[in-house]
């Protein structure tokens, strides 16, 4: 731990750090424009830095992009990334209320604590979790991936065979090129540039970034920025609503965490369902809604948290637990540091480091949020017909930077329009990305185990643990249609 | 609206097909009757059949909403993009395919100011302000990928020029 404390001291480290936490407070701030894609569209600059200044820059600025959603929640009444989604009325409502200062403070502060809880949580479960993991033979490890792709259909909301679709389509994606185990040339279509398979950044910059400008070309809607007002003293009278709902910062981390760590769920959901928890078990749960400081407590804790607790199965099992940390994952290959029970092992030192700056990231939040709320009324004002051929600009070189090849900008362009597509008839793109990051690792376990089982299906379920691996994949495919058949047959009864 | 839906749904099904028709001929692994022909045909047919379901589902909708007379609820007259959108639209996409056509011959310093001060044109209608954009976000780019990230970027017409303006 002292030796990483000591990487993260070098002077390089720390500027990428400040500078990827005001490029994520900004582009978080922008309404409309995530985190997944802040983090994309940064990965060719990480591309060319040593790992460690690289992966400390993607924590932070993950870490600031999910707070910074809250700015505009608060003073547009739009949520800048959907993570703050779940809270916004009462953050506008306060606003309107002249406690604008009040609603920006509680956020911050709870993002803050939420992501050091996440982060500690992340650094004390992952290595005995990889301690666990370490036995697990091809077997499990197929059917964690299983059970990863499984869950992030379940939760990705909407109709499940659009969920599917867009698993299957990742997975797609995930073949072109050399077959893992035998290493011959697969759906290349005669294409030498396309058998090193299609690259991870441009498909990550298409998928994430080009939809977005695709969908303010239709719309071409500037957002009437309000006119700059007081916010009012930040800190003042935070302290007495957490010391006041103390137990809803507590069940905000826990529920972060927790729902962090399910593959496909994510920082969203994880403020929707604590805000649920917070209105249910509070004695104002009936003025939720309409502007109360209690209200803005759980979810925004949650949501900081939940980035933590998905980044422990991504760093010991590979499986990211949403889409943000699908893209964390790409960088982390692409730094050499492969996910996995055995980077606590091989490469403990830089893991540890990058656990130590995501912790970092989150102390540096309050001061950083505290500036950053003080600016955000300047950063909105940048007109999006600028901003959206700047975005552009930055998604063509960004794909080529990293490839050096211009099919690397056609297969931007083409899977962006492909997501600009999807979006727009209901398909979620977060499990394309799951399947695309798991689909190689997948294919590799199914192949290998059946090779060592000479062909023999049964042997996958011959251990105990892969038994139950199995099993739990199961239910979760099977529960929808149990469900649905039981309320069929109660609504017959009925009759 | 249902149309579109039907279209997704064609287009997931037909790259169902075309994962399973490409890799069907390929050879199994040695000693056991799978090979790398065995998880694109799976793929292929989920997606197939999971193509068929949103398909009927598509077509169960718009039984429903004829059987009930209802409007099928897509954007209102104020709401549908009009021709400036749709020209919007076309130079977001072609721009990069532009720059791909052009950059080799002219150059990354003349292509870029040319196709994004172009593009903020089309878009804020506002000449100084496009043109500023181009400029500056073109030099932008250059210092950070070219002379710092040490990206090699076409140079074009201005070859000769290359080496007074690079200051690596």
């Amino acid at each position: 731990m002292l030796q990483a404390v000591e990487q993260l001291a070098d002077p390089v480290v720390l500027i990428v750090m400040f500078c990827a936490a005001v490029y994520g407070l900004t582009v978080g701030a922008i309404p409309g424009l995530t985190a997944s894609m802040a983090v994309a569209l940064v990965i060719p600059i990480a591309f060319f830095l040593d790992p460690v200044p690289a992966l400390a820059g993607v924590m932070t600025l993950s870490a600031m992009a999910i707070f910074a959603g809250d700015l505009p929640g608060a003073l547009l009444r739009i949520p800048g990334t959907p993570a703050s989604a779940a809270y916004v009325d009462d953050a506008y409502l306060l606003m309107r209320k002249g406690q604008g200062g009040l609603a920006l403070g509680i956020c911050v502060v709870c993002s803050a604590i939420g992501g050091v809880i996440g982060s500690l949580v992340l650094m004390g479960a992952a290595p005995s979790i990889a301690l666990i993991a370490l036995q697990f033979s091809s077997y499990e490890k197929f059917f964690l991936a299983c059970l990863g792709l499984t869950a992030a259909i379940a939760v990705s909301g909407g109709k499940w065979y659009k969920g599917g679709i867009s698993l299957l389509l990742g997975l797609a994606v995930a073949q072109v090129g050399l077959d893992p185990v035998s290493g011959q040339p697969r759906l290349t279509f005669g294409m030498s540039e396309l058998v090193g398979g299609l690259a991870f950044v441009p498909v990550l910059i298409g998928m994430f970034a080009v939809p977005e400008v695709l969908r303010y070309s239709l719309s071409m809607r500037e957002i009437k920025p309000p006119p700059i007002q007081a916010i009012g003293s930040l800190l003042s009278g935070v302290r007495s609503v957490l010391m006041r709902q103390k137990r809803d910062v507590a069940q905000g981390a826990a529920v972060g965490v927790v729902i962090g760590a399910i593959p496909g769920a994510g920082a969203d959901i994880a403020a929707y369902i604590s805000y649920a928890i917070s209105k249910r078990f509070s004695k104002n749960g009936d003025k939720y809604g309409t502007g109360i400081p209690d209200a803005l407590v759980a979810p925004t804790t949650s949501n900081n948290a939940a980035v933590g607790g998905a980044l422990i199965p991504a760093t010991v099992f590979g499986i990211p637990g949403d889409s943000l940390t699908a893209i964390i994952i790409g960088v982390f290959f692409l730094k050499g540091l492969n996910p996995g029970p055995m980077v606590f092992i091989e490469n403990a030192l830089l893991i540890n480091t990058v656990f130590m700056a995501f912790l970092l990231a989150n102390l540096m939040m309050v001061p950083l949020g505290l500036l950053a709320i003080s600016a955000f009324q300047r950063v909105i004002r940048v007109p999006r017909s600028l901003l959206m051929p700047t975005i552009l600009a930055f998604c063509i070189l960004g794909s080529f930077a990293v490839e050096n090849t211009h099919i690397a900008i056609v297969t931007m362009l083409v899977l962006g329009l492909v997501a600009f597509a999807m979006e727009k008839f209901g398909y979620p793109l977060a499990p394309a990305i799951l399947g695309l990051v798991l689909g190689p690792m997948l294919e590799e376990t199914f192949l290998n185990s059946l090779i060592r089982a000479r062909g023999n299906p049964l042997a996958f379920v011959e251990r105990p643990l892969s038994m139950w691996l199995a099993a739990l994949t199961l239910a979760i495919c099977l529960a929808p249609l149990v469900l649905f058949s039981w309320r069929k047959l109660r609504s017959l009864r009925a009759e | 609206m249902q149309l579109g839906h039907m279209v997704m749904a064609g287009a997931f099904g037909l790259l169902g097909a075309i994962l399973i028709v490409n890799t069907a001929s390929m050879p199994a692994l040695a000693h056991i009757e799978y090979g790398p022909a065995l998880f694109p045909g799976i793929v292929g047919w989920a997606l197939i059949g999971l193509s068929a379901l949103a398909a009927l589902d598509a077509l169960r909708a718009t039984a429903n909403r004829a059987a009930s007379n209802e409007s099928d609820g897509s954007a209102s007259a104020d709401d549908k993009p009009g021709m400036a959108n749709f020209i919007m639209f076309g130079a977001f996409v072609g721009a990069p395919l532009v720059y791909v056509a052009l950059t080799p011959v002219l150059g990354f310093l003349l292509a870029m100011p040319l196709i994004f001060g172009g593009l903020a044109f089309i878009a804020s209608r506002k000449p100084v302000s496009a043109i500023l954009l181009g400029i500056g976000l073109t030099l932008f780019l250059h210092v950070v990928f070219y002379q710092l990230l040490r990206v090699s970027l076409p140079w074009g017409l201005l070859t000769p020029y290359a080496g007074i303006l690079t200051w690596r």
